[in-house]
Parts: C-alpha cells; sequence; structure tokens
C-alpha cells in the first residue's frame, strides 16, 4: 500500500479519532482534547482537518453523529463509532503498528 | 437514534439544515476553545482571538465539508429510493400473485390493447412516414391526363404529350415509363420479368443512385442506341446471386442482347408499381408518327418541378398546355386537361385512408383496455379497502401507501406492456401477410425500436395513471371509514360512478368500431355479390407473346393460337380454353367508337372499352351471347370486317335495338374498314367488382391480332394445378416462348378486393376485442352491485319479491351503464363513419341495418354479461343474506 505524506496525515487523523471514539461518544472539541492530551501536546491536530475527518467518518459510516447536550449545557453534535467503525479501527491500528515500528527501525537501527 | 444501518439512517437532512448544523457544531467549538483559554488565564479577548485564529482554517474548509456532506447525501437518498423502489416493486409482485386472476385479466387486456396498436402504429410509421426512395420527394409530381368531367380518374398519357410538357418551365425535367412483360435469360435460367420501358432520365429526374454501375445516359432511349438494362434489387439478388460483376454482362432478354449497366437500390420502385427490370423505351419511334403520338396513350409520366414552383403555377401551366393540345389535336384531347399530383400521393394515397382508420380504430381499442384496468383496478382498490386500512393504521405514510398502490399498476403496466410487445411483433408479422395486397411496393411493415419503446413508455404512464386514481382516494379514504364501516361507503359510491362511465366510454368506443366493421363488412359482401359478368372460379390466366419475326402475319398467329387451344384442350380437366388482348381485372385498353351514318356526337367520339377475343373467349369465361353470333374460324382478315359489342353499348349507342348488322369503327383511323356488329354478349365488369360495366366492343384476333395474348383456361378444378402441363405444351410448340403474368383469376379478384378485405379483417378484429373488453367490464360492474346488494336483495325476496323483479333488477342496473354508451355510439358512429367514405361499395355509412345491428348485438353481448352476476343474484339466500352482516 502506497501512501503520500498528506494521506498518511490524513489516515492518522482518522485513526487517532476512531480510537478517542473508541472509549465515549464526544463531541468535536472534546475529541481534540483528548488527542492533544493523550499525546502530551505532541500531536495537535488542526481544526479543519478534525471537521473535515469527522465528516468524512461519518459519510463512511465510521462514525454515527447525533445532536446531545455538553457538560456546559449547550447543544453539540456527538460521534459515536459504529460497528463498521470498529472494524476499521482494528485494521488501522494494525497497519499503523507495522508503519510506525518499520520508521522506527529505520531511524534507530540497534 | 443514529446507527450505521441504512434502514434506520437520519431522515434526510436538507442543504439548508446540513449548512446551519456544521456551523452550530463550528461555533460550540469556539466557545469551548473561548472557555479553556480563559482558564489558562487569558483574558476573554485575548482567547477570542485566539480561538478565532484556530478557527479561521476550519472555516475555510467549511465550505469543502459541506459540499461533500451535501453530494454525500444525495446519492444516499437516490440509494434509499432506489432500495423503496424495489421494495415496492417486489411487494406489489407479492400482492398480485395473491390475485392472479386479477392481475392475468389486466396483463391480457393491457397486452391486446397495446399489441393492436403498436402492429398498426408499426404500419403507418413503416408505409406512411418512411421516406420515400427519391431525392427530395416532394418536388416530384406524377402527370397525368384526366377527363374534364371525371377529375379522379388517372389516365395514361401520349408520347406527344409528354415531349409538349417536358417543355414547360414548372417542371426542369419530365420522366416517361411504360409497362411491358419480356423473358430474360437469367444466370438461373429464363425467366418472365416485369419490365420497366423508362425515359433515359427517369432515374436522375427521380434522383436515384445506383447501387452498381450506372443508370441510363440520355440518348440511350433512342432507335439504335445500344440495348441496355438496369436490373432491380430483387432481380439482381434472387436471379443474379447479388453478384457484384453482372455489371457489363450481356444476357437475353426476349431474344435480344442486351447489357446489364445497373442495380437499382434496395427498397426503390417506380412510383406505385414495382419492376423487376428497367430498360430504355425508344423516344424518336414513339414519336415518329405524329398522329399516334398523340393517340396513342400508354405512357406514366413523373416530373420533378423547377426550383421555387409551386403546385398551383405548375398546374396552372400544365393545363395551358392541356388545352393547347386540345386545340391542336381535338380528336386526340379534347374533353380532357391535364394534372399532376404529389407523387408521395401516388405511392401511398390509397392506403393512406384505410391505414389512418386503423390507426384511429386501434387506439380506440387501447383506449378501451385503459379504460378496462382502470375499472379492474377501481374494483380492486375498494376490495383492498381494509388491507389499506390497516397499513395505514399500522403507520405506512399515505405517501407510501400511493406509491405502493402505483407500484402495483405500474408493474401490471410493465408485465401488460411486455406482453404487448411480445405480440405486437406477432402482430406485426401477421399484417405483414395480411397487408400484402395494399401496400405500397417495396414497404416492409417492420417494427423499430423507437415505436416499441415510445409505445412501451406510453402504458407504463397510462397504466400508472389508470392506478392513480383509485390509488389516491384509497389512500385517502380508507383512514377514516374503513375500518368502521362494512361496506358501501360514499367514497364507495363515486368509484362504482367512475366505474359506470369506464364502462359506459368503452361501449360507446366499442359501438363505433362494430358500426365501422359493419359498414366495412357489408361492402365486402355486397362486392362478392356483384355479379361481374363472367367467370372467376376456376379460370387459369397467362400470357403467351408469339413474337412477330416468327409468326409474322395473322395467319401465323391465329395458326398458333389455335394449335395452342387444341393442345390445351385436350388436357385433363380443361373444360374450355379462349384468349384475349387483356385479361379482366388488369383494365382493358380503350378506343374511340365511330357509328356508321350518325354524325359524331361533338368534335370528339365517345370511349369504349376494347377486347381483342378468339372465337371460343365469350364460352371460356361463361359470359352469355345475348343476340347473334360470336367469332368463328371465317372471320379472318380479309373475310368482312365483323365487331361484337356488349350489352352496355348496344343499348347506350343502339337503343332502337338495332345493333346487329349496324356497323361502327374502333379507333382514330378514319381509313380503317368499317366493322358490322354481328353479336352482342352480356356486359363484364372489366375492372373489377366496384367498377360498374361500361360499353366494350370485341374485335376477332383473326382479324386484329396482337402478337401477345392472355389465355383463359377453364379447369374443372384448381387452375394453378394445370400450370405444368400447360408449360409443357407451349413448351412443345415453341421452346422459346416463357408462360408470363401466370394466375388463377380468382387470385386477381381477390388481389383486388384486398385494400377493402385487409382494413375489414382488421376492423372486424379490433371490434370483437372491444366488444369483449366491453362486456367484461359491465359483468364486472355488475357483479360488484350484485355482492353490495345481497343484502338488499335478501330483504327484497324475504318481502316476497319475484324472481323476475329481482332480475329486473340487476339488468337494469348493467344496462343503465350499456344503454347511454350503446346511445352515445350510435351517434359518434354516425359522425365517424363518413370518414370511411372511399372504403364503402354498395353501403351507405348511415345504413340502419348495420346500425340496427350493432346495437342489437351489443345488447345481446350486454344480457350474456349480466346472465352470471343476475344468477347469482337469484340465488341469494334471504336468510344468509340478512344473516351476512
Amino acid at each position: 500500500m502506497k501512501r503520500s505524506p498528506s494521506d498518511l496525515l490524513q489516515g492518522s487523523v482518522e485513526m487517532l479519532i476512531l480510537r478517542a471514539l473508541a472509549w465515549q461518544t464526544m463531541h468535536g472539541y472534546a475529541i481534540a482534547r483528548w488527542i492533544a492530551s493523550r499525546t502530551d501536546d505532541v500531536l495537535s491536530v488542526e481544526t479543519a482537518a478534525l471537521y473535515q475527518a469527522l465528516h468524512r467518518l461519518e459519510r463512511r459510516g465510521l462514525v454515527a453523529a447525533s445532536w446531545g447536550v455538553s457538560e456546559n449545557n449547550r447543544r453539540a453534535k456527538y460521534y459515536e463509532l459504529t460497528q463498521a467503525g470498529r472494524h476499521a479501527l482494528r485494521a488501522e491500528s494494525e497497519t499503523w503498528r507495522l508503519y510506525a515500528s518499520a520508521v522506527a527501525r529505520v531511524l534507530d537501527p540497534a | 437514534m443514529p446507527s450505521d444501518r441504512p434502514q434506520f439512517s437520519l431522515p434526510s437532512r436538507n442543504n439548508r439544515r446540513m449548512q446551519a448544523d456544521l456551523d452550530e457544531e463550528l461555533s460550540f467549538h469556539r466557545e469551548m476553545r473561548v472557555d479553556d483559554l480563559k482558564a489558562a488565564g487569558h483574558s476573554q479577548a485575548n482567547a477570542e482571538r485566539m480561538a478565532d485564529d484556530e478557527i479561521a482554517s476550519a472555516a475555510a474548509a467549511r465550505r469543502n465539508i459541506l459540499r461533500e456532506d451535501q453530494g454525500s447525501e444525495f446519492t444516499r437518498r437516490r440509494l434509499r429510493l432506489a432500495r423503496e423502489t424495489m421494495e415496492d416493486v417486489k411487494h406489489a409482485l407479492r400482492s398480485l400473485r395473491l390475485a392472479p386472476g386479477m392481475a392475468l385479466l389486466v396483463i391480457f387486456t393491457l397486452a391486446l390493447g397495446l399489441g393492436a396498436n403498436v402492429a398498426i402504429v408499426a404500419a403507418v410509421r413503416s408505409v406512411l412516414l418512411a421516406p420515400l426512395p427519391y431525392a427530395n420527394p416532394d418536388e416530384l409530381v406524377s402527370v397525368y391526363r384526366t377527363p374534364l368531367n371525371a377529375p379522379e380518374q388517372e389516365d395514361a398519357v401520349a408520347p406527344g404529350s409528354w415531349q409538349l410538357y417536358d417543355q414547360l418551365e414548372s417542371f426542369s425535367s419530365v420522366a416517361a415509363w411504360m409497362q411491358g412483360g419480356r423473358a430474360m435469360d437469367a444466370d438461373d435460367g429464363p425467366v418472365p420479368l416485369e419490365v420497366a420501358f423508362v425515359s433515359s432520365n427517369l432515374f436522375s429526374t427521380l434522383g436515384v443512385q445506383m447501387l452498381l454501375g450506372r443508370s441510363f445516359r440520355p440518348g440511350e432511349d433512342s432507335t439504335g442506341a445500344p440495348s441496355v438494362v438496369v436490373l432491380s434489387h430483387r432481380t439482381w439478388s434472387t436471379h443474379f446471386g447479388s453478384d457484384s460483376t453482372v455489371i457489363g454482362r450481356q444476357v437475353l432478354l426476349g431474344n435480344n442482347p442486351v447489357e446489364i449497366v445497373g442495380v437499382s437500390p434496395r427498397g426503390f420502385s417506380l412510383p406505385g408499381r414495382s419492376h423487376e427490370l428497367y430498360t430504355p423505351l425508344q423516344r424518336d419511334a414513339l414519336l415518329a408518327n405524329p398522329e399516334l403520338a398523340q393517340k396513342r396513350r400508354f405512357l406514366r409520366l413523373v416530373a420533378r418541378l423547377s426550383d421555387g414552383t409551386g403546385y398551383e403555377r405548375a398546374a396552372a401551366e400544365l393545363q395551358g398546355a392541356a388545352a393547347r393540345e386540345a386545340l391542336d389535336w381535338p380528336e386526340a384531347h379534347e374533353g380532357f386537361t391535364a394534372q399532376i399530383r404529389p407523387v408521395r400521393e401516388t405511392v401511398r394515397g390509397g392506403v393512406r385512408t384505410p391505414l389512418l382508420m386503423l390507426l384511429g380504430a386501434s387506439t380506440l381499442v387501447l383506449l378501451i383496455a385503459c379504460a378496462n384496468v382502470a375499472g379492474v383496478l377501481l374494483a380492486r382498490a375498494i376490495v383492498r379497502r381494509r388491507e389499506l386500512a390497516i397499513r395505514s393504521a399500522l403507520g405506512a405514510g399515505r405517501g407510501r401507501l400511493t406509491r405502493q398502490l402505483l407500484a402495483e399498476s405500474a408493474v401490471l403496466a410493465g408485465l401488460g406492456g411486455a406482453a404487448g410487445i411480445a405480440l405486437a411483433y406477432a402482430a406485426t408479422a401477421g399484417l405483414r401477410v395480411l397487408t400484402n395486397g395494399m401496400m405500397p411496393p417495396e414497404t416492409t411493415i417492420s417494427l423499430d425500436g423507437s415505436t416499441v419503446l415510445v409505445s412501451l413508455g406510453v402504458v407504463l404512464i397510462s397504466g400508472a395513471l389508470a392506478g392513480a386514481v383509485p390509488a389516491l382516494t384509497a389512500a385517502g379514504a380508507t383512514m377514516r371509514t374503513s375500518l368502521m364501516s362494512g361496506r358501501g361507503d360514499s367514497a364507495d359510491g363515486s368509484r362504482q360512478r367512475a366505474r359506470a362511465a369506464l364502462v359506459m366510454v368503452q361501449t360507446a368506443m366499442a359501438v363505433i368500431l362494430l358500426v365501422g366493421a359493419g359498414l366495412l363488412t357489408r361492402t365486402l359482401v355486397a362486392l362478392n355479390q356483384v355479379d361481374l359478368g363472367y367467370q372467376v372460379d376456376g379460370v387459369l390466366v397467362f400470357r403467351v407473346s408469339p413474337p412477330f419475326d416468327r409468326y409474322p402475319d395473322a395467319e401465323a398467329q391465329s395458326a398458333f393460337f389455335d394449335e395452342l387451344h387444341v393442345r390445351i384442350g385436350a388436357l385433363q380437366g380443361v373444360q374450355a380454353v379462349g384468349h384475349t388482348g387483356i385479361a379482366p381485372l388488369n383494365g382493358p385498353p380503350t378506343s374511340s367508337l365511330a357509328i356508321d351514318g350518325r354524325p359524331a356526337p361533338g368534335a370528339r367520339l365517345p370511349e369504349v372499352n376494347l377486347g381483342v377475343v378468339s372465337d371460343d373467349y365469350f364460352g371460356a369465361m361463361g359470359i352469355p351471347l345475348i343476340r347473334g353470333r360470336v367469332f368463328g374460324p371465317g372471320d379472318v382478315g380479309d373475310a368482312p370486317s365483323v365487331v361484337i359489342v356488349n350489352d352496355a353499348l348496344a343499348r347506350r349507342y343502339f337503343p332502337e335495338g338495332d345493333a346487329i348488322g349496324s356497323r361502327i369503327r374502333l379507333g382514330p383511323d378514319e381509313s380503317a374498314a368499317w366493322r358490322t356488329i354481328v353479336g352482342v354478349v352480356g356486359d363484364t365488369r372489366e375492372a373489377g367488382a366496384d367498377a360498374p360495366a361500361a360499353p366494350m366492343a370485341y374485335e376477332s384476333s383473326r382479324q386484329l391480332p396482337w402478337g401477345s395474348a392472355e389465355l383463359v383456361v377453364r379447369a374443372s378444378g384448381d387452375p394453378l394445378s394445370l400450370v405444368p402441363a400447360v408449360r409443357s405444351v407451349v413448351r412443345d410448340m415453341d421452346d422459346a416462348l416463357p408462360l408470363l403474368g401466370v394466375r388463377a383469376l380468382s387470385d386477381v379478384l381477390s388481389g383486388t378486393l384486398a385494400p377493402r378485405r385487409t382494413p375489414m379483417v382488421l376492423l372486424l378484429a379490433f371490434a370483437g376485442i372491444a366488444l369483449v373488453l366491453a362486456s367484461v367490464g359491465l359483468y364486472g360492474i355488475t357483479a360488484y352491485h350484485v355482492a353490495a346488494r345481497t343484502r338488499e336483495i335478501g330483504v327484497r325476496v324475504a318481502l316476497g319479491a319475484a324472481r323476475g323483479s329481482v332480475l329486473g333488477l340487476v339488468v337494469r342496473q348493467g344496462l343503465k351503464a350499456t344503454v347511454p354508451g350503446l346511445v352515445a355510439g350510435l351517434i359518434g358512429a354516425a359522425f365517424l363513419s363518413r370518414l370511411l367514405g372511399v372504403l364503402l361499395y354498395g353501403v351507405q355509412p348511415l345504413d340502419a341495418i348495420t346500425y340496427v345491428a350493432v346495437a342489437l348485438l351489443l345488447l345481446a353481448v350486454s344480457l350474456a354479461a349480466l346472465v352470471v352476476p343476475a344468477r347469482r343474484a337469484l340465488r341469494i339466500d334471504p336468510l344468509v343474506a340478512l344473516r351476512s352482516e
């Protein structure tokens, strides 16, 4: 499977979102916060990229959206993982791990 | 609840809604961010600025997101529509399987109506709408001679007239052709061929490119030019195996070597007549004798109008020329003029009326079929009230229910349409055979894809519409009433009235078709009862042409024919033999008639039919001798010139009964001898049953040898079974003589009736279908009434009503729809039958017998359709009826 850098970026954002949603239903802002906190702010997702990815995942049926009420009592759009999303997350994580370890072996051939 | 299972996907969102959602989502993000930043110690203004910076990129992406969301929403909506449609269709098929009788009735009805209609549309397209095989056919006109007092007659033109008309400015060129028959040595042996002798400019006037080789060159239509021929496409393929090397080959045509120079394209024919071979006529020979060039008329002319010349101007110029001719040659042209008509009409004029009549008739059949289907679907909607009500109560939306009902009728229409198209293919093949004798030459009725598609579209739409009204009313009315009421609510009443109206309309249309069919049938009966004046059954006709180079004079010709008569007469199964110049039903030649001792009535002599016959012709044809004698072996060339006339001539020109012994002269030649009338024979209808017998004079073939004659052989059995024996007799006598135009006279007669019989047969079929469909409709509505009034009838019977009054109730109910339909139909027929005008013979468009017979037939069939429901009504047991609800 060949990937261009932007694909990689896109693919990794999507994977991170799926990963975030694997735990719980979240709105977009919470997903961004979750990613930032889980990577100790190493990875932060551009707001534009985040929502583009979310909508793309929704169109592909990997996440489903519904309107709910947020922790501060505001109407917010919540995303949850669908069955298809769970399968995708498993497959993507596997690919990502292979990729990451390959990159690591190249950069750090110990 | 959101889920990835498509059946429960979010309700569709429109574009505005999607945009609002996205905006709200992004502004929520911004607020959360501002809150977080403030919590981290930023001031409100700072926090907002930082959040806006971060969001700015998202705002730019917003449009992309929106566009993609909307695109995918659109796709999803279409997918859902397709899925629901599939479900509707599946559901429709399932519910139709539960009512197979109804489904089959509808499919069969639609198939009948559509099949008939599509086949006729195909015929109209192939015959009336197909392009003529000529370049710019609208510029082409037939030019013909016509009596001033009988402008509908189209006569052939004299060569001199052709020369004159060719110089008119209105025409860029005028081409001529004449009919002839010759034998040709083809690759597969000698064959008799229909030959057209044509002027060299014929093909260029028509604007026809040869398929192979060339057409004729100027000058090839003069004596001494090399003999050349153009083969028709069919001759080329039948007799030369479509061999492209035939060009330049020599063949023998009537014993003369000729060179094949071209092959005409497929589908080409001269206007109104097809030929197998074209060869130039000899223009200069036709014009050699100035007098004969005016008096002998045998050319058919076709002209191309000059650029920008209209029909009126051309006709006016032509008539001016005809008037000059009449002054120059009064004995040839006085009382006549010339006329043009579009070649399109020459080719198709004869079939337009019957075809359009059939198109109208088949459209009525289709409408009746649609009305029937609508009636059945209405009934079904009533029957299914409860089912629909339950489904509606269980949450099916009105739109969805309507769509399902529509799907059901569309599925029915689709199945009916498919069956109809299949039927149309069969019907087209049948039509091709049936219309063989009446269609223009070189036309084939075929069903093309666009006709099929258009009619399928029409039937789908009309089928769906036929289902739409019941569907809409059913889906609307059901919820309110059906679960509460047993049967017979007010919506049912209006639906019943709708059905009654449908039956009424059907009846009216069926009556119109029946009247039309009845009138045409009466026409054919009248024509078949016409006494032609000669025998048709068992008569074999064929032409032999002993050439003058081997049979040079009257004696040799007579000797040949006498011998031929003896030999054929000796054959098993032959009752009598004779011959004539032109056999009946071909249209006889005419000749002017002068009477000795009487001044000509006006400048011009009267025209009478002319026959040149053998001694035994009258006996062989069964033409009775009324007075005097027939010809005998003594009437040879140097014996006194004799002539026989028919009764019509004797009565018109010798009203005193003094015909026999009087002397007449036939033909324009004033130096010819007077001929003494020696016999009067019965009248004959030479041109067919629908043309009255005209005055006719007969000369003896011994005194006027033609070098060609049509043998008439009366057989005791099937005349065509004699052909091999007759052929071998002729071959024994002269093996270079082919038998031309071999035919049974009864087939010829039948052929002349084909243009009337074919429309009649088809119209009868349509009327029959219409009658059946209308009675089915009537049956349906009556059966429903009986069922709906079971209780009422039960009460009546319980209260002592007689069987008669119950029967009367049912019959009255049925006739309520039929009788107004019948009356409307009769009135409609009275108007429409006038359009049949030219197709009728011996019967008036308002023929009382036909109208009464149709009315009686319709009433009888209607009563038959009422019998079953009426008997059911009589069997109603009052106790059961009263308990039933």
